[in-house]
């Protein structure tokens, strides 16, 4: 019954369900009212008043009405009081709710009228500000801006009373508690209500946060600015955009000049700006870095084009702008070359050590590490890998008998703080045992507690072995000395002691005894002098032109009389070669090897002496039938005192030192000497010379040649250019005469040691220049060898010495062997002049040569000497170098200038040694060195002899040729 | 001093005969030798001498093994051995004393006080 019609209001429920006044006063009035009609109608239909309605129908009638006007009436009116309530109801909702978003806002929300008065103001303000809605509406707003800032609020607030639009508008209000807050502002007036809406957003921490961010970029700026290392900083495409002073100072651009330029072709060295370029695409694209983030070293490029080393760090940083890369640099470059220097330094330091075969180590003791130096690996035959050895390993290496010592003087140089400085052995991995010296310190600290030890080990193994090599030498040497001298004493002893005066055959024994051994002790020093000599070099070996088969067939006579007295035949094959050698000392070895081959032969043994020239070198050897020498023996018997056995020496006479002096000699001229033997059947002794007449390094100056002077006399021109320039090739002296006469003149005074004389001269013919020759006292004696186009006449009895006829045209081999013989029979020897100041000495000399009849005289001084020269002009000299008044020196330089006996030959007989370039001052070239004591008397005797033997036949001989 | 009979074992001619001449003219004793270790032990077994003078430097065996093997040989081991020595060093010395000679005698010697030293270290009454 009751129709609800939908009005097109906002929804609105029924009346009858609504909360509202409306729906309570229906719900509550209409049943009420229906009672009551109910109630009426129910009593009128009971009760049977009747009037006011009349029938039923007009009953029913009258009551619907009637319940239909009551009931819309308050319908309508319920509504409308529903509806006002509602509107009531919902206006003040929207109003609280307008209210909550109002107070719910961070952002300060007001209403300001134009009068500069807050009329409404949201919570934010007093929880923003702390004052409360009364205190900030009650006075301006102004009051509450900061001083500073009033003056441009007025301004905006005027604006805005204009209608203006405020946005982003800046100010400081004032917090109760004595702060200021900043406010960013939005507002809006509407000046016809008067009204000003604006809505204001706490900033003060966005403007703090802005600040610290400007006082950090100020920070990073300063720091930047001021930093050490140089800092650039480049954006995605490689372009400047960061660059601060130190980077202008190490790279040599300006900040101006860097900024926008790309980085690569500033300072990336060409050979790397693809890399560089590539390695930031590779970032970019990928993101991976792996030179990112951490110390790289590069090298750049300065403004003016050097390349220096750079350390630097990269980082990549992504911001708004995009990627930009930073970097701190650094120039390295004196770090680098002090690197360098300390390379170089430690690898000298190493060379050092290795070439002066020590190694250093350093132990840390608090820390108890050691450090070795790579040599100290080496040394003690470990790997320089830098493992680091222990005490313990060290220990271990040191040899097993002197680790106690070892560990003893560490222990006691740790508790006394003192330097050490001792020799130990050690025992590498491989067995070998090595000498160490071993030196070290202690360094202390303050308080004098030791902090660490350092030292050296230096290898002396060799060092060591040649001391006990040498002391073993010196051990033998004096033994071998003490043997012959204990015979000389004891044999002495005896007889001085009058003991043998009943046995005078034992006394004439222990004499021979004595002087036995006497002569075997001489031997030995001299050997052994000798060795020492040759091996410091302190004896020049003199090289000379030689002639290989003199020089054995030499040895061999000298050794002659030796085999002969051994029953031992002696065998010489040789060959004419050119050696450049020391006579004497090839002569020494060759007796030597010669002596020990007839030792060891036995009777009835054979020897042969045999020279070769094989590959460039001459070869030497001694072969004998002796017993040989066993295989292990081959190489020791060089050495020093070493015999195959060593009864040997005793025995045989010989000192021990024969090869050895033989090696010396063999090695100083550049060859080599070896043996081979087979036991019991003999042993063959070989030595080699270099061959050729010049050694490489050996051009001293050659021996004073011997140069015969020849006297040439013919007419004819081209013959004595000829012969001359002939007999000049082979080292002849020429003088040419044209005639007779004039060779007679040159006779005299030059005294020539041949004539060659043609015969059929104008003039003087050769004969009468002969005849004229031996009349004269001078030129007498002087050979001459007659050249001549007749056949030899040497029937016709001529007053004159000939030697020789020789045919014309000269044939070459006949002019020099008969040049050769009338210089070998120059002049008889008939005087000798000894010069010795030592009287025994001399007296005994005197009767050497007496003894064979050759006529000697005495000169006490070189003064004497010279005078005896000019006066008698021997034949020869026998000459003492220590003389008083002159010594020897002189009188050969005397010798020297005098015209006739510039060539006299002279033995030089003294008791000093000469050094080499004092033989040379005496050398005249037919000259014999003999030194007193190493010489004996005998031996003198046979060489003297065998000398004026060479020089001339003796007097008698040549008396029995003519 | 009464005759003794001494053998000298030395290599060198010359030393073994001043020696032998030494003892026996001048300390009257009978004088054997041996130029080798090899021979010197011979005679001694042999010849059984009162003494032996011994050189250090002998082929074969030298004086010190000369020494073991006398003293090994019980038909030797009584007989006093005294060494004769050209060396010098204090540590051969030392090492020969070891081995228990009863004396060493330096070389050179005096020949005519050998048989006197001889008597004295080996104790033979006069």
């Amino acid at each position: 019954m009751w129709q609800t019609r939908q009005s097109t209001k906002p929804p609105r429920a029924s009346v009858l369900t609504s909360q509202g006044p409306g729906g309570t006063v229906i719900r509550r009035l209409l049943p009420t009212v229906v009672g009551i009609m109910i109630a009426v109608a129910f009593l009128r239909w009971t009760g049977a008043h009747q009037g006011l309605y009349g029938d039923t129908v007009g009953l029913l009638l009258m009551t619907t009405v009637t319940i239909s006007v009551i009931t819309g009436l308050l319908w309508y009116f319920a509504g409308r009081l529903d509806r006002d309530d509602a509107r009531r109801r919902s206006a003040e909702l929207q109003l609280e709710r307008r209210s909550r978003y109002f107070d719910l806002s961070h952002d300060l929300v007001c209403t300001a009228g134009h009068d500069g008065v807050f009329t409404q103001v949201n919570a934010a303000w007093t929880q923003t500000l702390g004052w409360s809605e009364e205190e900030l509406c009650s006075r301006p707003f102004t009051e509450f801006v900061h001083p500073d800032d009033r003056q441009t609020t007025e301004q905006e607030t005027a604006g805005l009373t204009q209608g203006g639009v405020t946005v982003d508008f800046l100010n400081r209000y004032a917090t109760k508690d004595g702060d200021w807050r900043w406010l960013d502002w939005k507002a809006v007036a509407v000046p016809e209500d008067g009204v000003i809406y604006a809505s204001a957003r706490d900033v003060t921490a966005r403007k703090a946060a802005e600040a610290a961010e400007e006082t950090s970029r100020a920070e990073t700026r300063q720091i930047l600015e001021t930093a050490h290392d140089a800092f650039v900083a480049i954006d995605a495409d490689g372009m400047i955009t960061d660059w601060n002073p130190q980077a202008e100072v190490v790279f040599g651009w300006s900040r101006r000049e860097a900024l926008n330029r790309e980085l690569a072709e500033l300072i990336v060295p060409e050979a790397q700006r693809d890399a560089h370029r590539r390695g930031i695409a590779h970032f970019l694209a990928t993101g991976e870095g792996p030179v990112l983030g951490q110390r790289i070293e590069l090298t750049a490029l300065h403004r003016d084009g050097r390349e220096l080393p750079v350390e630097l760090t990269i980082s990549a940083l992504q911001t708004e702008r995009g990627h930009t890369f930073n970097a701190f640099l650094r120039d390295i470059s004196e770090r680098v070359a002090a690197n360098d220097l300390l390379e170089r330094q430690r690898r000298q330091m190493s060379q050092a050590q290795g070439v002066g075969q020590f190694g250093s180590w350093e132990w840390d003791i608090s820390a108890n590490t050691t450090e070795w130096s790579d040599e100290l690996y080496r040394i003690y035959g470990l790997v320089p890998d830098g493992e680091p050895v222990t005490f313990e390993d060290f220990i271990a290496l040191v040899h097993p008998d002197d680790r106690a010592a070892v560990q003893e003087q560490i222990r006691t140089a740790y508790e006394s703080c003192e330097p050490f400085f001792f020799d130990h052995r050690i025992t590498r991995p491989d067995g070998e045992v090595r000498v160490l010296q071993a030196r070290g310190e202690v360094v202390t600290g303050e308080d004098g507690t030791p902090l660490r030890m350092l030292g050296t080990g230096q290898d002396i193994t060799a060092r060591h072995d040649t001391e006990r090599a040498k002391d073993e030498f010196v051990s033998i040497v004096s033994h071998e000395l003490r043997t012959p001298l204990t015979s000389i004493r004891g044999s002495l002893g005896l007889l001085a002691g009058g003991v043998l005066a009943a046995s005078p055959e034992k006394a004439e024994r222990m004499l021979k005894i004595a002087v036995d051994s006497t002569d075997r002790l001489v031997r030995l020093i001299n050997d052994l002098l000798d060795i020492e000599r040759i091996n410091s070099g302190t004896t020049e070996i003199e090289r000379r032109p030689c002639d290989a088969e003199q020089l054995v067939q030499d040895a061999a006579d000298a050794m002659d009389a030796a085999a002969a007295e051994a029953g031992v035949t002696l065998h010489v094959s040789s060959a004419r070669v050119a050696v450049w050698a020391d006579p004497d000392r090839v002569a020494q070895t060759l007796t030597n090897l010669l002596s020990n081959a007839i030792k060891f032969s036995p009777r009835g043994g054979r020897v042969w002496l045999a020279v070769e020239e094989r590959e460039g070198e001459l070869r030497f050897s001694v072969r004998d039938e002796g017993r040989g020498i066993p295989v292990d023996k081959l190489e020791l018997v060089f050495e020093r005192f070493q015999q195959v056995d060593s009864s040997d020496a005793r025995d045989k006479g010989g000192t021990g030192l024969g090869l050895a002096i033989c090696r010396s000699i063999v090695e100083q001229h550049g060859g080599r000497i070896w043996v081979q033997s087979v036991a019991g059947l003999g042993s063959t002794f070989t030595f080699t010379l270099p061959t050729g007449l010049l050694g490489a390094e050996d051009r001293s100056q050659p021996a004073v040649p011997y140069r015969p002077r020849i006297l040439i006399c013919d007419d004819d021109p081209g013959v004595r250019e000829v012969t001359g320039a002939l007999l000049e090739q082979q080292g002849y002296e020429v003088i040419s005469a044209a005639s007779g006469r004039e060779a007679i003149t040159f006779a005299k005074a030059k005294s020539p040691n041949a004539i060659l004389l043609d015969i059929f001269m104008p003039g003087m013919s050769g004969w009468d220049t002969a005849l004229a020759l031996s009349q004269s006292p001078d030129t007498r004696d002087i050979p001459i060898v007659i050249m001549s186009g007749l056949p030899a006449d040497l029937t016709t009895p001529s007053p004159v010495v000939v030697i020789d006829w020789i045919g014309k045209p000269v044939d070459e081999k006949t002019l020099f062997e008969a040049l050769d013989r009338a210089l070998a029979r120059q002049r008889t020897i008939g005087r000798v002049l000894v010069v010795e100041d030592d009287l025994d000495l001399a007296s005994v000399l005197l009767a050497v040569f007496e003894r064979h009849g050759v006529e000697a005289v005495q000169a006490r001084s070189g003064t004497e000497a010279v005078a005896l020269c000019r006066d008698l002009q021997p034949d020869m000299l026998v000459l003492d170098v220590g003389l008083p008044g002159g010594d020897g020196f002189s009188v050969v330089d005397w010798l020297r200038q005098n015209e006739r006996m510039r060539n006299v030959p002279i033995v030089v007989y003294t008791a000093r040694d000469l050094s080499a370039a004092e033989r040379r001052r005496l050398d005249m070239g037919r000259t014999r060195f003999m030194t007193k004591g190493t010489v004996t008397l005998e031996h003198f005797e046979r060489d003297v002899l065998d000398f004026l033997g060479a020089v001339a036949p003796r007097a008698e001989a040549v008396a029995g040729d003519q | 001093m009464t005759s003794k009979c001494i053998l000298v074992v030395d290599d060198d001619d010359a030393i073994r005969e001043v020696a032998q001449t030494s003892l026996e003219l001048v300390g009257g004793h009978e004088v054997i030798t041996a130029d080798c270790g090899c021979d010197g032990l011979a005679r001694a077994r042999e010849d059984q001498p009162d003494a032996i003078l011994l050189d250090v430097m002998i082929p074969d065996l030298d004086g010190p093994a000369t020494f073991e093997r006398l003293q090994a040989d019980p038909a030797t081991r009584h007989i006093p051995v005294i060494l004769l020595t050209a060396k010098l060093q204090a540590s051969d010395h030392a090492r020969f004393a070891e081995l228990g000679m009863r004396a060493v005698l330096p070389k050179p010697f005096d020949p005519i006080t050998l048989s006197h030293e001889v008597g004295q270290i080996l104790k033979w009454s006069r």
